[in-house]
């Protein structure tokens, strides 16, 4: 429990026993409309199951569009070195993988275009549901499947 | 079954978030049941045969397959570490009299041409200066912090201590200060020792990691050897 300073108020949120002081609670509150701020914990957790989704569809959404972006450039250098440093500049790349292109091993990119290359796997009802935002984990799950349908090749 | 199905049936056996981690291990986990399988089916197919020609059908039974951790004798080329407190209360303990532990007996593995590279506090990494011969090295050939040092002590500083042996001694330079996302030990390892060929070991290893003999746990301390 976070420690409360002494003197002011307690929310509801606080006297309900929450792990936030009264400014955090209100601070999130804030952020989510309040039309759909539900009231059981049953749509408390639906709620957030659908938020944690659709922030993975989003992901999901933006690596394909930056993937035929890329399509789109790869004969045009100039362009595409554009485009990197645009990502270098909102910290989605490092200078180094800017400067290394499309080639740098392990490189962001790479891992960025595996997860949009898998988007309908990702993206499948039966896997969405389970997965958390966050390419690294993404990328894996791309990985994961690329191995089954390795094995299977073997079979 | 499915590739979704059974991918879906991977995912659901992770108790709590699934993570980046958590899938790496199941990769190596795949991984090992088809080199298992391939190996199982080629001694089967051996075994098989060699029923066949000697009529005797007990000579069909397959051997288990050995775990590559307690592998002592194939050279290590790469051997990476991340003791936890209590494994480097122990690692620097001069008297080790319950036996060799399989931490320490991999060190007759370690190549001629080697590095090992040892993740932790730089306090710690001095203390364990003096147990560096149980891996057949002598002392650190570089030490980097994982990050600028934000006061003049550094003790408690995260860093990464780097042995190496061998040809292999002017390999390793970090391009400047990893991002926050890119500080993770293993990581920085594979990006430091990119481009050596051969065995890799990951002694105190929390999980396993693809292109890595993992050796979690205490694994890492039966006399026997750690299984991985």
């Amino acid at each position: 429990m976070t420690k409360r300073k002494e003197g002011r108020p307690k929310t509801d949120a606080e006297s309900n026993g929450t792990d936030f002081t009264a400014g955090e609670t209100e601070m999130a509150r804030t952020a989510t409309p309040e039309a759909e701020t539900p009231t059981d914990p049953e749509g408390v957790a639906k709620l957030y199951l659908f938020h944690r989704a659709a922030g993975v569809k989003e992901e999901v959404t933006g690596n394909v569009i930056l993937h035929l972006g890329i399509v789109d450039f790869r004969d045009d250098p100039e362009s595409l070195q554009k485009l990197l440093d645009a990502l270098v500049g909102a910290k989605v790349l490092s200078r180094h993988e800017a400067l290394a292109g499309l080639d740098g091993r392990k490189a962001t990119i790479s891992m960025l275009r595996k997860i949009a290359l898998h988007a309908d796997v990702i993206l499948h009802p039966k896997i969405l549901p389970l997965l958390q935002p966050g390419y690294s984990v993404l990328y894996q799950v791309a990985c994961l499947y690329e191995d089954l349908e390795a094995n299977d090749g073997q079979d | 079954m499915d590739r979704i199905d059974r991918l879906l049936e991977i995912l659901s056996a992770c108790d709590g978030m699934i993570s980046r981690r958590f899938v790496e291990a199941q990769r190596v986990v795949l991984k090992k049941a088809v080199v298992a399988d391939a190996g199982a089916s080629d001694r089967g197919d051996e075994a098989r045969a060699l029923a066949s020609s000697t009529g005797d059908p007990s000579s069909a039974t397959v051997s288990p397959v050995v775990a590559p951790a307690s592998d002592f004798k194939t050279p290590i080329s790469v051997l990476f570490m991340e003791p936890g407190r209590d494994d480097l209360n122990r690692l620097v303990r001069e008297d080790i009299s319950e036996g060799e532990p399989g931490c320490f007996r991999l060190g007759e593995a370690v190549a001629d041409d080697a590095v090992m590279v040892i993740a932790g506090r730089v306090g710690d990494l001095i203390a364990l200066a003096s147990s560096l011969h149980w891996w057949r090295f002598e002392r650190f050939s570089r030490l980097y912090l994982l990050a600028a040092p934000s006061e003049p002590d550094l003790m408690r500083a995260k860093a990464l201590a780097v042995c190496v042996r061998g040809n292999l001694k002017a390999a390793f330079q970090f391009m400047g200060w990893p991002s926050e996302k890119d500080r993770d030990p293993l990581a920085l390892a594979e990006s430091l020792t990119e481009g050596i060929a051969g065995r890799r070991v990951h002694l105190f290893a929390s999980e396993q990691a693809l292109g890595w003999e993992s050796i979690v746990g205490d694994a890492n301390w039966d006399a026997g050897g750690p299984e991985s």
